[in-house]
Parts: structure tokens; sequence; C-alpha cells
């Protein structure tokens, strides 16, 4: 058996996005929570199928080589849950990697995607050296991530994808 | 370069056919597929298509390769005047 408690932060947070997070933070509201996952198995099942489904419509060879490894590896270990949240975290980053036009591969690309959707003023206060901070334009501050990649500012893709400011 | 897209490899190799010397391909933007770097001593010029595709414009960005200090603002590029820009660099 894998323990079923979230073994990160970010898990942890896409429990809580997912099922609600209780004010008590006691071991009935782990049990709840436990409650409501093991609801959901059909739906992760469902999700699995869906990721197996994105991975073979890549038309990256090399995407699709680290998509089936990660699923691999999480199966050899019966984590479910990971398979399922790669359903929905996995293929939705590659598509957003496609999207922004970033390397899937990057380091960089992954404190990326997993922040997109915050703001850049918040995204480079934990994931960028100060810094930056002097920069970078400030109109763009108050935008999420993926808007500021997408606007079309040079200035602002180049600051955020720059590997020298990596925390 | 596999983590680039078409337009940043066609510019690559339409560089290495130009009369340029002791220029080095930078890439600390390795997570951006659209973007590049190119040091000429201690200058840095970024270049980015992520505005374009397949119409040999770029996106310019030239820095100080130590400090990180601007030296010129972005500008849009067509091919010809990129080359010109690196030369005068050099």
């Amino acid at each position: 058996m894998t323990p079923m408690r979230p073994a990160t932060l970010e898990e942890s947070a896409m429990i809580d996005t997912r099922y609600g997070k209780c004010g008590h933070n006691d071991i009935n509201c782990d049990f709840i929570r436990l409650w409501k996952q093991i609801k959901d198995v059909p739906s992760d099942l469902a999700d699995i199928f869906e990721n197996l489904k994105s991975i073979g419509e890549s038309e990256d060879k090399e995407e699709m080589g680290v998509a089936i490894a990660i699923l691999l590896v999480n199966l050899r270990k019966g984590k479910f849950g990971n398979v399922a949240k790669m359903g929905n975290l996995g293929g939705k980053f590659l598509k957003l990697a496609k999207l922004l036009k970033l390397n899937i591969n990057s380091p960089t690309t992954m404190s990326i995607l997993e922040n997109v959707d915050n703001t850049v003023q918040e995204f480079i206060s934990t994931h960028r050296k100060g810094s930056i901070k002097s920069v970078f334009p400030a109109e763009h501050l108050n935008s999420t991530v993926k808007e500021a990649l997408q606007s079309g500012n040079t200035t602002v893709r180049k600051l955020l994808t720059d590997s020298r400011f990596l925390k | 370069m596999e983590n680039k897209n078409t337009e940043i490899n066609e510019l690559l190799v339409k560089l290495n056919k130009e009369s340029l010397q002791d220029y080095k391909i930078v890439d600390f933007w390795e997570a951006d597929t659209t973007a590049i770097g190119i040091q000429i001593e201690n200058n840095l010029i970024y270049i980015s298509t992520f505005n374009y595709e397949k119409n040999h414009k770029y996106n310019v960005i030239v820095e100080n390769y130590d400090t990180g200090e601007i030296i010129e603002e972005e500008k849009e590029s067509m091919y010809n005047e990129l080359i010109e820009l690196l030369k005068i660099i050099q």
C-alpha cells in the first residue's frame, strides 16, 4: 500500500483545490478527504485513459518518451494518484509548454508551468533571484505568468525564461 | 539544436555561413524554444523569434554579458539588419 497522505506541498495544494480544504486540520478531516479520494477512483481511471490518449496524440517523440517514462514509474510504484495527476497536470503541462513555446525538458520551464496562473510578482518573489525585480517591466507584474509570456513583450519573456535568474 | 524551433535553427545555419568571427552561441534560454543568445566579446545578443514565424524577422536585445546592463533595447530586425548589428559589435 502506498500512503494516501499528500507527499509534497504541491500535492497537498492540489488535493485542497480538488476536494476542498477543511478548517479543523485533524484526523477526521483526513478521513473525509480520503473517502472523497476513494470515491473519485473511477474518475481518476478516466483521467489515466485521457492521459494515455494525450501521450499518444503528441507528435514530439522526446515528449512522448518522457511522459511514458513518468507514467510507467508511477504505475510500477502503484502511485495511481500520481498517474491520475499526470492526467490532470502532466497532459496539461505538455499542452501548455507547446502553447507557450517552451522546452518541456528544461527545469526553468517546469518552474514556469507549475506557476503559470500566479501573478508575475508572486512568481519572481518565490522562484527567481531578487535582482530580476529592478529590471522587470512594472506594467507586467500583475499579469499572470501565462499572460506575460504570451504578451509579445520580448524583455518580459527574456527575463522569465533566463536560467541565470533561477533561485 | 533539438530544443529550438525551426526559425532559430535556420538562423544558426545561416549565421554559420556568414563571415562572422569570434562569436559564441550562449543558451541561457534553454527553456525557450524561440530564443537564443550570441556572445561577442563582452556583448550578449538575445534573439527571439516568438513574435514571428517563417518571415526571418527577429526581436533583438543587446546587453552587457557580465552585468546584464541593457546596451540596446528591444528592437525588431530583419535578417540583414541583424547581421549588420553583429558585424558592428564585432
